[in-house]
């Protein structure tokens, strides 16, 4: 996450929103952040009830864990999924091939 | 910060001889020296660096840093801080000199406020130095190891070649570096090696500072054989 927040100014450029989303509740991503030493840039979201809607619409639900999935999600102005990546709670892929998603929307 | 596309990579060529070189060291491995106060124990750490003097003596440095495991580096802080073999190449005249400062930091989240405003102070102090190269080094394999090629970018803007030591090629790559070199065997915390094996050491580093020479692709992390 603080990568995002590092890079933010890339995002504006392509007149992108960054939002962070998950189950967890709203104290619990106060702390998030704050062990971070602090999200500023863009807000972190609680799909937290009813817990994991949002998750399900965009397919990234784990149903038997109770969690998501960790994706990056790019969607259009139209609110059209235009990038889709899942990847391992232990990787984080490089911003650029976000950063390329977004260029192609151009 | 250097304002240009994360997709770009800023490459200085590096046209001089390493033989008349002054070379300084930049690293994310939680290194700090006699007298100044350590990095703080835990997350979100913080934004301060720290100047290391040349002529500190290698067993002089501690490191506070707890995302990765050194208590082979705190035996010798020269496997992932190389001023000792550093200032052996330059006795040797295969580099022209050390610098008479070098920049450590720890490990941090506050990546914005550090590439906003300590990466600037720092490549700012370099830049108005007598360095014609610099050598980067980091501690943990993610955080620290994509932070520190954001150093080296903002360092290469500034004029002045850069060279990443990566234990960790797939995170330091992924910041488009100008320069990255692994070697086989490398590991977190021993970046130049275990211990007290200052040939070896002296290996890596010289292979890291001949790559600087060749002028090879930007963004790339290459490994390199020893010599």
């Amino acid at each position: 996450m603080p990568s995002y927040e590092a890079d933010f100014a890339e995002f504006e450029r392509h007149d992108a929103q960054v939002l962070g989303i998950s189950v967890d509740s709203i104290p619990s991503h106060v702390a998030f952040a704050k062990s971070l030493g602090g999200i500023e840039k863009y807000p972190l979201l609680a799909d937290f009830h009813p817990k994991g809607q949002v998750s399900q619409k965009y397919g990234v639900w784990i149903d038997d864990k109770g969690i998501c999935e960790r994706a990056i999600i790019v969607v259009d102005k139209e609110g059209k999924v235009r990038y889709i990546d899942v990847h391992d709670i232990g990787e984080q892929p490089d911003n650029v091939q976000i950063l390329d998603a977004l260029q192609d929307l151009h | 910060m250097l304002n240009i596309s994360r997709r770009a990579i800023p490459f200085t060529p590096f046209d001089r001889e390493l033989s008349s070189s002054i070379v300084t060291i930049a690293s994310a491995a939680g290194v700090y020296g006699p007298g100044q106060e350590a990095f703080p124990p835990e997350d979100p750490g913080d934004i301060s660096y720290r100047i290391i003097p040349g002529d500190t003596p290698i067993d002089h440095l501690k490191i506070a840093h707890h995302h990765y495991e050194h208590e082979e580096a705190d035996r010798d802080p020269n496997i992932v801080f190389p001023l000792q073999s550093l200032r052996e190449l330059a006795e040797e005249g295969f580099i022209g000199g050390v610098n008479d400062k070098h920049f450590s930091v720890g490990f941090t989240t506050r990546l914005r406020e550090l590439y906003e405003t300590t990466y600037p102070e720092i490549a700012d102090q370099i830049e108005k130095s007598r360095t014609r190269l610099v050598v980067l080094t980091a501690g943990c394999p993610e955080t620290c190891h994509r932070s520190v090629a954001n150093l080296a970018r903002e360092i290469e803007g500034r004029g002045i070649p850069t060279i990443i030591i990566s234990a960790s090629p797939a995170a330091t790559e992924s910041i488009r570096p100008p320069r990255g070199m692994t070697w086989e065997g490398v590991e977190i915390g021993r970046i130049l090696g275990k211990a007290g094996d200052r040939e070896h050491h002296k290996k890596v580093l010289r292979a890291a500072l001949q790559m600087v020479t060749e002028n090879s692709s930007p963004g790339k992390v290459v490994s390199r054989p020893l010599d």
